[in-house]
Formats: C-alpha cells, structure tokens, sequence
C-alpha cells in the first residue's frame, strides 16, 4: 500500500513542474519582449547613424571634398558619441543612377550598432543628390555678365526659385558642377558620331540623336549649323564650339531623350578652361533652345544684326563672356525645368550639393 | 501484522514543506525579475520613442539662433533635463517620470565657404553641421540616461533649411 506521505511529495513536485513551467514560459516571453523592444530601439539608432554619415559627406562635399573616387576613397566613417560600438558609413556612387535612384549622385548611409557582436543591427538608406546650381537660369564659376545695368527681368525668369543668375566678380571663382566625362564619351551612352576629323556639322542632319564629337589633334573648333527645327544633344571635348545660325531664318532646338534620360542640349567639356562656346547669330536670327547648356569655358554670343536668343532651361557656364544683345534684338532665359528636382544626368555636385527633396529611401 | 500508517510523517511533511519553500522562493524570484524586466523593456520603449520624437522634431526646424529654430532649440536644452511632466496641451508629449537633454559636442562644424557675389543673387554656400546626443532620462535616476541616441543635422545657413536628411 502507498504511504500517503509520498504521495504528498509527488503532488508537490507536479505542482513544483506545473508552476516552474509557466514560470519559464512567462520569463521567455518577457525576455524576447525585451530583446525585441532593445533591438528596435537599436534599429532607430543605427537609422540615424546612416544619416549622420550621409550628412557629413553631403557637408564635406561642400567644404571641397571629392568622393568621385575608387573604393575605399569614396566613403566616410563616422563614430557615434554615445553609443559605443556604432559607426554611420557613408558611400558615394554615380553608377546608375538613372535606374536606381535618379539625381546627380546618390549616398548610400549605412548604420551599424553592435559593429563588434555576432549579430550586429544594420540600417541601409539611399539620397540622391542635387545641387543650389541647378537653380539658376545663368550660373557661372566667373566672369561678369554685360547686362547689368538693365533689369533681370529682361533676362530672366525664374518662377520656380526666383534665382535669376550667379555669376562672381573678376577674380573670385566659384565651382561649377562638372559632368561625368568617362560616362558621356562612353559608347553605349550616345548613339551618333561624326567621322574622324570632322570639324563641322549640321545640325538637322543629326536629328534626334545623341551625338558625341570626341577632340584628338588638329583644328580645336568646331562649328555646329543649326536652321530650322531640330532635336540634338551635343557632346564634345574640342577646345572651342560654334553654333553658327544661318542668317536665312529661325532655329529651334530640342533636347533629346535617350535610355530615358534627357540629355544636355550641349554639354562641351574641353581639357582646357581656356576653350570657348560661342553663339554665333546671324542676321535677325530668332534661335529658341529648349534645354540645358553646360560649358566649363567660357561661354558668349555674338550678334551681327537683331537676332533674339531665348533659353527655355538653364545655362551653366564656367566662365561668362558678353551676352548682350544689339539693339532691338532679345537675350532672355526662361527656367522652366525644376532641374534642381530632376539634375541632368551624371553631374558631379560640388559645393552647392544638398539632399535631393524625397529621394531618401531604405533597402533591407 | 503492521499497523499501518496514516497521514505523514515528520521527514516526508518536511520534505514537503521544504519544496513548497523552495518553489515559493524561486517564484518570487522569478516574479521579481520579470517584472523588472517588463518595466524595464517598458522604460526603454518609452524611451526610444521620445528619443526618436525628439529628434524628428528637430528634424522640422530651420537654422536660426532666435527662439523655436534649431540652434535656439538646442542651446535651451542642453544644461539641464527637461521633464515630459507638463499636462499642458502645448508640452506634449506628457511621459511623466521621462526627460530629455541634449548633449552637445565641444565643436560644431560651420561651413566657412562663404561666396560673396554682390552683382548677382548668392547660391547657397554657408553650412551648418552640428552633431548631438539626445539623452532620456527616468526619475529619480537623472545621473545616467536609460538611453542615448546620436544624430546630426545639416542646415543651409542663408536661409536656414535643411541640405541633409
């Protein structure tokens, strides 16, 4: 027969496992609740680490410094102050954008909290990048603008930003974006190019093309005709560029899309600041451009009668020769594409750079 | 023949007792240490969300030293804890027991690429960058926050807005 003090002693060991077990369940539950709440308040701080990291290059780039680089001299690392063990990273990419991330330049921030621990929490952000130059109707490293003594609004108008022109004074320079060279002259991003040694072009006769004129030796300017109605983006390195209107009538140019990207109307990117843009108009020639204009020379038009040069877009130019028109002939720029919002493509922003408005995303 | 047992004997009562003590012991430990725990998890929740609501906030504000901008924002509450124990509509959000400081460094980062450009309209130029470390506070531990979180924020000083994220 049983001895009921053993029987005692079994229903308090049952009862010992029945309370232990709910003991341990309720204490692994409350331990994953906690290690829960822990890793999201870790997650919100590695978040603010990437963005530490994205806005200390985006200030760095605006204190001069070029990330347009290789690996490991296109990225930043940053400690955080009160959180040992954390670090924002901070990478700087210009491949495709168009794609991914639009802007002239994208940051990637990564933030990192237990860097050192088996199991670190890691926050992945992307920004694009823009830059105050985009504006402008008229920004310009140096140089002096030969209107001024007449009212902007002649030659400007900016309802988006109201910003009509930047231009400095003899003798202080200002950095102007520069575009990606190795990306423009890049085969598979231009669809049209003249022979070897060609040294002038027809305009209409490149119609809707992106067309790429590469410099070697030998006569340093080319002449570009345009009459009449046309689509065309110009690139080309020659140290000096001529756009010669025919004196016979108008000329309107277009801008170009091309992989769904709208190129400059001209992007001129000579090895030598010392080159030149010239409009050269003839006549009473009206010439109606629709699209950006980017030369890192020096950029100016000359008029032979009353001829009118109207911009719808954006002029960005490294220096700023005479753009005044004679008498009773029009110089007016007209902006009217937010590139600020939508750059052209690969440009790399210097001082100026600032986050693309609502281009901040997150990638797990 | 035996006569038989009934009930308990002393050991087999002690034993038993002795397990009884044992498990109550334990539970009370355990109930201790969950709840401490939970509080704890709780505090740090809390926490966490007003770090964060903090620095989204000051995400919002323009550079200026003139009071409700950021500079004047971050100056205010620097030195001192300000406690989330006001009721009033205008001091939310109410946490009472919870307060915020902000942790400056010793340097802040300002731009000195100043272009002057007195023919033509002046691009932008002048940056602010200015790291800080929101500290959250429970009562009555006001020596060591329950948590920090790190953050920076870049501003365009000509007009005060926001050239970062």
């Amino acid at each position: 027969m049983k001895r009921k003090g053993q029987a005692l002693i079994i229903v308090v060991i049952i009862f010992a496992l029945i309370v232990s077990v709910f003991a341990i369940s309720i204490s692994t539950a409350m331990r994953s609740q906690a290690l829960e709440e822990t890793e999201i308040y870790q997650r919100e701080q590695a978040l603010y680490l990437a963005q530490m990291g994205i806005n200390q290059m985006i200030y760095n780039i605006n204190n001069g410094v070029d990330y347009n680089k290789p690996p490991p001299n296109n990225s930043i690392i940053i400690t955080a102050p009160g959180v040992p063990g954390a670090e924002g990273k901070a990478t700087y990419h210009k491949d495709d954008i168009e794609t991914k991330y639009g802007g002239a330049g994208y940051v990637e921030g990564i933030g990192t909290v237990n860097k050192s621990q088996s199991q670190p929490v890691t926050r992945r952000i992307f920004v694009s990048l823009t830059s105050e130059a985009f504006k402008y109707c008229l920004y310009t490293s140096t140089g002096g603008k030969d209107l001024i003594d007449t009212p902007d609004t002649d030659y400007f108008s900016n309802p988006s930003y109201g910003s009509s022109y930047f231009y400095n004074p003899s003798g202080t320079s200002y950095t102007i974006p520069y575009p990606d060279w190795s990306w423009y002259s890049n085969l598979s991003n231009y669809n049209a190019s003249p022979p070897p040694g060609t040294t002038s072009i027809n305009a209409s006769d490149y119609d809707g093309k992106v067309l790429y004129v590469p410099y070697s030796s030998g006569t340093d300017t080319l002449t570009v005709n345009v009459s009449g109605s046309f689509s065309l983006a110009l690139i080309t390195n020659f140290p000096n560029v001529t756009i010669q209107s025919s004196g016979k009538g108008n000329a309107t140019w277009n801008s170009v899309t091309f992989n769904n990207l709208t190129y400059p109307l001209i992007l001129h990117y000579p090895s030598t600041t010392s080159g030149s843009l010239t409009f050269n108009l003839q006549g009473n020639d009206i010439v109606t451009l629709y699209g950006f204009i980017y030369t890192n020379a020096t950029f100016s038009i000359l008029y032979s009668g009353q001829s009118n040069f109207t911009l719808y877009g954006e002029l960005m130019t490294g220096i700023l020769d005479k753009i005044a028109p004679k008498k009773n002939g029009t110089f007016k720029i007209n902006y009217i594409y937010d590139y600020f919002n939508n750059p052209p493509p690969h440009f790399i922003t210097v001082t100026g750079t600032k986050f693309k408005p609502y281009s901040f995303r997150e990638e797990y | 023949m035996r006569k038989l047992r009934k009930g308990t004997s002393i050991i087999e009562a002690a034993i038993a007792i002795a397990l009884i003590g044992i498990i109550l012991l334990w539970s009370i430990t355990a109930y201790t240490n969950i709840s401490t725990q939970s509080k704890t998890s709780e505090d740090i929740e809390i926490a966490s969300t007003l770090a964060s609501d903090r620095i989204e906030y000051l995400k919002t504000l323009k550079y200026s030293t003139e009071p409700g901008f950021l500079q004047n924002e971050i100056n205010v509450h620097k030195d001192s804890i300000t406690w989330f124990d006001d009721t009033s509509k205008s001091k939310t959000p109410y946490y009472p027991g919870f307060g915020y400081k902000y942790v400056v460094p010793e340097t802040i980062n300002v731009n000195t690429v100043t272009v002057s450009n007195p023919q033509g309209d002046n691009p932008d130029s002048d940056f602010y960058l200015i790291t800080i470390t929101v500290n959250i506070y429970k009562k009555p531990n006001v020596a060591t926050p329950i948590i920090q979180m790190d953050c920076n924020f870049l501003r365009d000083k000509s007009d005060g807005t926001n050239a970062g994220i």
